[in-house]
């Protein structure tokens, strides 16, 4: 079988066409001798050398030529630049573990999302247009804090600023997402901020019955007076009670008791005196009751009379 | 009953709407009545916002020139610095179930507090007595102010 040896020069698109045609040709001859040999093999097995030495020159001459060609291929730099690229692939496979890859295929569809939405054609012009303006960088003139404020009136201008911000702020969102932090209001600090710092981590928190409006914290919250004040509560009796009122200028009725009795139950379970302001608000009782049942300072009045140590609290 | 407390009586004078002006008044009006003291309110000038109807739940707090604010005065001259600067105060009272500036006036008048309101700065305010809150005992002058006060100690807020 005799080739032709062309030169470098001429090797062009063509003659390596040519050459893929010649070698397709032969595949065809190869497949059919296959063939052949199958059914072949079904009668005698020998035929297999039969194959072999029919199929041996064949096989040679294709592999010269193709030598040939590929010599001519890497002279051109083509195989310079295939060992480059199995490189770069070694160096993928090298600095990528199988759980990148596990991974990459779990967002390869929000991969290909982006890259579609980022490849659009309005998105493509925007971008070529923002280049444009960096090629002609020279004729832009500097500006500067005047001019930006200037420019701020322009209606472009603000519209870009109000795109750029609705940028950022999905980066935020998305920023505090990956951080896995819920988005904070940013209301409470600021409120403590503007407001007066009453910490009271010592005031009792107390939930009252379900039926009940709830109860006072904060500064509501009835403060103990102080380690002086701490009573008995078993060593007070109704008699007593009934006394120390009358020396007040009470006379103690059924609305009376249910204040003073209000007062002890709370004062047992919270460990303070309650105020007006928790009184009324618990009891569901209107202030004008309470001081019309206690005319004179009601919260001290009727903490004297149970027993109790001065309420505390502004309310 | 010798106690001292029981002839003692105290005269707020509340000139001031703001927020954080009007409150002092409010609470120790309500201190001294809690604590068995006679207690009256004088209001005059823009403390008369805080017995206005329309105003009432209005009231604002002025962050400028306020040296304790955490606000810079650049900032808080801004508009709506002094709502914003409000709604935070308000929501912070009501966090710690302050009663509002309505709720006080309603408190004191049901805990016996007199509540007065100056005719002169009605009269510059153009308010009648139908825009006054009705907790208001009365419209009084000046002169009027001192007959009440005989006795008191008087508190300028």
């Amino acid at each position: 079988m005799t080739t032709h040896h062309p030169s470098t020069a001429d090797v062009s698109e063509a003659s390596v066409r040519d050459l893929l045609i010649a070698l397709h040709g032969k595949v065809d001859g190869l497949a059919t001798q296959f063939a052949a040999v199958e059914r072949r093999q079904r009668e005698d097995r020998r035929a297999l050398d039969d194959l072999l030495t029919e199929s041996g020159p064949i096989l040679r001459a294709m592999m010269d030529t193709a030598t040939e060609r590929l010599d001519v291929l890497d002279r051109q730099g083509w195989f310079a630049f295939g060992r480059e690229l199995m490189g770069v692939g070694q160096r993928i496979v090298e600095g990528t573990s199988p759980e990148d890859v596990r991974r990459l295929g779990e967002n390869i569809l929000a991969i290909l999302d982006t890259v579609k939405s980022i490849t659009q054609p309005d998105v493509l012009r925007l971008v070529g247009e923002a280049t444009d303006v960096l090629h002609a960088a020279d004729q832009v003139p500097p500006i500067g804090l005047y001019g930006m404020m200037k420019v701020a009136k322009e209606d472009d201008v603000r519209k870009g600023f109000g795109v750029l911000m609705a940028v950022l702020r999905r980066v935020g969102q998305s920023a505090q997402a990956l951080q896995g932090g819920s988005r904070s209001s940013g209301k409470k600090p600021l409120a403590a901020m503007l407001a007066p710092r009453r910490e009271r981590p010592d005031a009792p928190k107390v939930l009252p019955p379900k039926t009940a409006p709830p109860a006072p914290t904060g500064a509501l919250a009835c403060k103990p007076m102080g380690s002086q004040d701490k009573v008995d509560l078993a060593s007070w009796t109704r008699e007593g009670a009934i006394e120390v009122a009358a020396s007040l200028g009470i006379a103690m009725t059924d609305a009376h008791w249910a204040i003073v009795e209000f007062a002890r139950k709370d004062y047992a379970e919270v460990g303070a005196t309650p105020n007006i302001r928790r009184i009324t608000t618990v009891l569901g009782l209107a202030t004008k009751e309470l001081y019309a049942l206690f005319p004179k300072a009601p919260g001290r009045t009727m903490a004297t009379i149970a027993g109790l140590p001065k309420p505390g609290g502004c309310l | 009953m010798s106690n001292p407390e029981t002839t003692r009586r105290v005269c707020l004078i509340c000139s001031k709407g703001g927020l954080d002006e009007a409150y002092p008044a409010l609470i120790l009006a309500n201190a001294a009545r809690m604590s068995g003291i006679e207690a009256m309110i004088f209001f005059t000038f823009y403390g008369l916002d805080v017995i206005t109807e329309s105003k009432v739940d209005r009231l604002h707090v002025n962050m400028v020139g306020n040296p304790s604010s955490p606000m810079p005065t650049m900032l808080a001259g801004l508009p709506g610095m002094e709502r914003f600067a409000a709604k935070m105060m308000k929501d912070r009272m009501a966090e710690m179930n302050l009663p509002t500036a309505r709720e006080m006036v309603e408190l004191l008048h049901d805990a016996g507090c007199d509540l007065y309101a100056c005719e002169l700065a009605m009269d510059m305010m153009k308010l009648e007595r139908k825009d006054l809150l009705p907790q208001v005992k009365d419209v009084i002058t000046a002169g009027d102010f001192y007959d009440l006060s005989v006795g008191a100690q008087i508190i300028f807020t």
